[in-house]
């Protein structure tokens, strides 16, 4: 009596331990393709969909591998074909087709009604497939940053750089595309000045008939280890001398001699007070007040002020020529310099 | 002298604050000095006077906001009464300025000068701490100088090192024509230095005409 009732006792545990493991197995998206691909093998083509849509649900669908849900898609489109549900072929089809442009379903495996729609579908839809390196450094001057696209069938398509914002900050090609096309960026604007560093956006717009149909976009982490020197600050007015006399030059020029040829005069009452001088001071003291005089009287309101023209073209040249020896070393530096672009997995927004 | 420093110190910091030196390239001065120096000498043996015209030269180099000035003299002066007696004169200076502003800097440096007469030579050397104003008066073809200074140290070989003070002051006119390298510049310069220990005070005076070229 107790040993039966132990033997239940461990059969109800056992199976209580062993449903989850079986649940999670039914559960698992791979091993959920391979029994659609054996229901599909077994023309068993309602299990083999219904199964796939399981395999395919967003939160399944993810721990597919790119490869994975190629394949479930696949099979799912053939699976709807021979349920004669075309409508659901084609949307398989179409998000196979949006999922990797490249994709072609192997002949040898999908019979020709098969692969025909899926051609028509793919004919239709117009994407493009994005292969960029994942991390590449690339020379300033003469390198450029490529990147290979492949459509899903020949459209045309506009390819730009656009700043982290969506803003466009380049334009790289706008026309058709063949077989693949190879863009080329050389880390610059528009205007020619080097992008700004971070987050850049590598975007490809399908289009048709001049409407955009579709968006493709790579995030680019933009970088460059380019260290230029500042350029001088530009010539305040404070650095410069009035052009044209105004009352007050007269009057300061009137003012600077009178004071300074005042305390020529006084140097010897500061320095040595009782001691006998000399009357050479008085010279020197006369010609400064002298001329301050002459000063006050050449220099009228208004009158250009020839000295001060000319001082100031020597601080602007010598402005210019600091300024274009920091233009000539910024080129220098920029001429080994190198940019950085790591992208990310292309999406369609 | 701790009322010249903190007026020094003063004005610098105001002159920092409103007006601000651009930078400025490197400069050179060069020039020639015709100097006509009176020189007056009180001691225990009674005053001796001497004056006479003396060569030298100069020359400053400025990079930014520093200058560095270097100066000689060389000449005899020749005794003014019958007690006095003739004297060698070797003098030599090199100051280190900074321009906190275009119209206001400070200087500080040595200034060594010797007598030499048949009694021996007597040596004074001064460090020096001093302002200087500059200031335009005709556009910048002519400007205006004045400058103080006292010293912050003093040794002179009269037998005492008690009581030692100095001071001077110079002002003056510069012209220089615009478009070329000359400049000229007329000057009165006096200093006093004593050393009340020894009952020694020596003044100089000094009229001084430089003729000298410029180089940026």
């Amino acid at each position: 009596m107790a040993l039966a009732r132990s033997t239940r006792f461990l059969t109800v545990a056992a199976m209580a331990l062993a449903a989850p493991a079986t649940a999670a197995r039914a559960q698992n998206p791979a091993d959920l393709l391979e029994r659609a691909v054996r229901a599909y093998q077994d023309l068993n083509f309602d299990a083999a969909a219904g199964l796939l849509r399981r395999a395919l649900m967003p939160q399944l669908a993810d721990s597919l591998d790119h490869a994975g849900r190629a394949r479930a898609l696949t099979y799912l489109g053939a699976a709807e074909r021979f349920r004669e549900r075309r409508d659901s072929a084609m949307a398989a089809f179409r998000r196979l087709v949006l999922l990797d442009p490249r994709y072609r379903p192997d002949t040898l495996v999908f019979p020709p009604e098969v692969t025909r729609l899926f051609d028509e579908v793919r004919l239709r839809t117009k994407t493009v497939a994005i292969r960029v390196p994942d991390d590449t450094v690339i020379p300033l001057q003469r390198g450029s940053f490529a990147a290979w696209l492949v459509p899903s069938s020949p459209h045309n398509v506009t390819v730009g750089i656009a700043r982290g914002d969506g803003s466009p900050l380049r334009e790289l090609y706008a026309g058709p595309v063949g077989d693949s096309l190879d863009v080329h960026w050389d880390g610059r604007d528009s205007a020619g000045a080097l992008a700004p560093r971070g987050r850049l956006w590598l975007t490809v717009e399908s289009r048709v008939g001049g409407a955009a149909m579709r968006v493709v976009e790579v995030p680019l982490e933009l970088d460059y280890a380019l260290d230029t020197v500042a350029h001088p600050a530009a010539l305040k007015a404070g650095q410069l001398l009035p052009e044209r006399a105004s009352r007050r030059t007269g009057l300061r020029s009137l003012a600077g001699g009178l004071l300074i040829g005042a305390a020529a005069v006084s140097l010897p009452q500061i320095v040595a007070p009782g001691q006998r001088s000399s009357g050479t001071r008085i010279a020197v003291g006369g010609t400064l007040a002298l001329s301050g005089l002459v000063g006050y009287l050449a220099q009228p309101p208004g009158r250009p002020l020839p000295d001060n023209v000319a001082a100031n073209q020597v601080r602007r040249e010598d402005w210019r020529r600091r300024t274009d020896a920091v233009v000539a070393e910024n080129a220098r530096r920029k001429a080994g310099a190198s940019f950085r672009v790591r992208a990310g997995q292309s999406v369609a927004p | 002298m701790t009322g010249l420093l903190r007026w020094i110190g003063v004005a610098l910091a105001v002159g920092c604050g409103v007006a601000p030196v651009a930078a400025q390239g490197p400069a050179l001065w060069a020039g020639a000095t015709l100097v006509g120096v009176r020189a007056q000498g009180d001691g225990s043996l009674g005053p001796a006077r001497t004056a006479g015209t003396v060569l030298g030269g100069l020359v400053t180099a400025r990079r930014g906001k520093f200058e560095l000035e270097g100066r000689y003299l060389q000449g005899v002066l020749q005794p003014q009464d019958d007690a006095s007696p003739r004297r060698d004169l070797v003098q030599g200076q090199l100051v280190l300025g900074f321009r906190a502003t275009p119209w206001l800097s400070a200087h500080t440096g040595p200034r060594a000068r010797s007598y030499i007469t048949p009694a021996g030579t007597e040596r004074w050397l001064v460090w020096l701490l001093g302002g200087r104003v500059e200031s335009p008066i005709v556009g910048t073809t002519v400007r205006g100088h004045v400058e103080l200074w006292r010293a912050l140290a003093l040794s002179a070989n009269v037998g005492s090192d008690v009581g030692r003070t100095g001071r001077g002051g110079d002002a003056g006119v510069t012209v220089q024509p615009p478009g070329g390298p000359v400049w000229f510049r007329l000057a009165y310069g006096i200093d006093q230095n004593a050393v009340r220990g020894a009952a020694r005070r020596e003044t100089v005076e000094e009229f001084t005409l430089t003729v000298g070229v410029r180089r940026r």
